[in-house]
């Protein structure tokens, strides 16, 4: 009696764990059929690539309207859509955000398959742990209807719909660089053009030559004047020993005197002809400078305007300071080092050309002012902020700094 | 005439013949002060008058830029409807 009830309390206890096994065998296949029975909505293909082909409409809607916006509006407003990569709804902005968008995507797709894989191997092992053949092979054959379903479901997402984002995510990128390099070529041509404009006004009418004519006739007028002041005291201090002599000269003393006098006064007279004459010249030469000045500064208007100034000169300079002649430091700092401080700085001013808000401009504006004094004297931005002084169309600058420290950030990097 | 007199005359008259050298000297001076300068005022002032006519031309200018924006509207275009017409 003893030894069965022992055999009996064994083999319940056998029954036992078999039993939960096969329960949580159960409960795992459960959990696996409520995951391929939702995966089963988007196993169609054909339903899966229409329902994305409906959101990349969605999400280029927007994208689309804008750019067809943009062809309506003001040409100054359409190239800063192109070219100002500081506002949203820049064009190469709203690309970042199409491959922002597919890395997201990708990002979740990948997790499903984690998912899956994980949960297609939590079964395998509950059905691994059945001993029992019976249980076993009841088990596999209840889930390898789902498995199979489950391996569809995962060649899909990781041949069909991984390589779709790929390839979306490809297009996006060479789309981005096309156009980031369209929108170069542009910026540096009518930069490069209006820069020859400026360069040609100058040689045209001689500017340099003018501006030295004009210095040479302001200091001849000031020796001049200076000149003829001196001569008039002497001249009056003559006119007085004159006088007090008259009365004791006679004949041709006198006459020769009063004539030498006269003469002299004359004399003087012509050098004052002669000063008006230099006078005129000069305000005629600054006339003209400043007539040259104004057609440049049209030119100079539309640079900022359309932001494109010194696109060609940060282009053309590295902007990183040469090695000295004793190796890879630059006064005790690395050259990374020393790049990176600058970095560092040129992106708080970029930062706070960002503030166009009127009530701020001054304010933004003397704290970038006091930033470029941190960064190396050769840097092309702070040469460029500090040859600005301070500018009447505070607005406007800000945009050409702005645009300045992007591009020299670029060389930087 | 006595000796305080004639002496006074002489002094007089060396002042005098002191004074015609001075104003010599301040009329050459003058002169060649003013020839001096009037090189260069000469040759600037010639230069001024064979200048082109800038002021005239002023107009010019406006129309070279408003051609150059039209450039820059076209050139824009092209680029947003190749992007537009890629989609």
């Amino acid at each position: 009696m003893g030894k069965l009830e022992n055999f009996g309390k064994s083999a319940l206890e056998v029954g036992r764990k078999i039993h939960g096994g096969a329960k949580d065998a159960v409960e795992r296949a459960r959990m696996l059929g409520r995951d391929v029975a939702q995966s089963e909505t988007f196993i169609n293909a054909s339903e899966v690539v229409g329902k994305w082909k409906d959101q990349k409409v969605e999400d280029f809607k927007d994208w689309k309207d804008q750019a067809k916006d943009s062809l309506k509006i003001q040409t100054v407003e359409k190239w800063r859509m192109l070219t100002d990569r500081g506002l949203d709804n820049c064009l190469i902005n709203l690309k970042d955000q199409d491959i922002k968008k597919v890395e997201s995507e990708m990002k979740g797709v990948e997790a499903e398959i984690a998912g899956l894989k994980k949960e297609e191997g939590t079964i395998e092992a509950s059905v691994d742990k059945i001993n029992n053949p019976e249980m076993k092979r009841l088990l596999e054959q209840k889930t390898s209807d789902m498995k199979a379903k489950l391996k569809e479901r995962l060649e899909y997402l990781e041949q069909t719909q991984m390589q779709e984002l790929r390839d979306r995510k490809d297009k996006y990128l060479e789309e981005k660089e096309s156009l980031n390099g369209k929108v170069n070529n542009l910026e540096e041509n009518f930069s490069g053009r209006i820069d020859g404009k400026i360069e040609d006004i100058k040689n045209r009418y001689g500017l340099q030559e003018k501006i030295e004519d004009s210095k040479r006739l302001g200091e001849d007028i000031g020796n001049l004047r200076t000149s003829i002041k001196d001569s008039e005291k002497s001249l009056a201090e003559d006119t007085k020993t004159f006088s007090e002599l008259r009365k004791h000269l006679t004949g041709s003393d006198l006459k020769d005197l009063d004539d030498m006098l006269k003469k002299a006064g004359n004399e003087l007279r012509e050098n004052k002809r002669e000063l008006f004459r230099k006078e005129t010249a000069k305000n005629k030469l600054d006339q003209q400078v400043e007539t040259i000045n104004r057609k440049t500064g049209k030119w100079e208007k539309m640079k900022d305007k359309y932001g494109l100034g010194n696109k060609n000169e940060a282009a053309s300079s590295t902007a990183r300071p040469q090695e000295n002649p004793s190796g890879n430091l630059w006064n005790g700092v690395s050259e990374d080092e020393y790049v990176d401080a600058d970095m560092e700085t040129m992106k708080k001013i970029e930062d706070l050309c960002l503030y166009r808000n009127s009530s701020k401009l001054q304010g933004n504006f003397n704290e970038i002012q006091q930033s470029v004094k941190q960064l190396d004297v050769n840097n092309p931005v702070r040469k460029l902020v500090e040859k600005m002084g301070t500018p009447k169309d505070m607005k406007a600058s800000m945009l050409k700094i702005r645009n300045f420290v992007r591009t020299v950030k670029e060389a930087y990097e | 005439m006595d000796a305080t007199t004639n002496q006074i005359n002489d002094d007089k008259k060396k002042e005098a013949e002191e004074l015609k050298a001075r104003l010599n000297s301040l009329t050459d001076d003058i002169v060649k002060k003013r020839e001096e300068f009037k090189k260069n005022t000469d040759s600037i002032a010639e230069k001024i008058e064979n200048e082109p006519k800038i002021i005239e031309e002023e107009a010019g200018e406006e129309a070279e830029i408003e051609k150059m924006e039209k450039e820059i509207d076209s050139e824009s275009n092209a680029v947003i409807t190749e992007l537009v017409d890629k989609e």
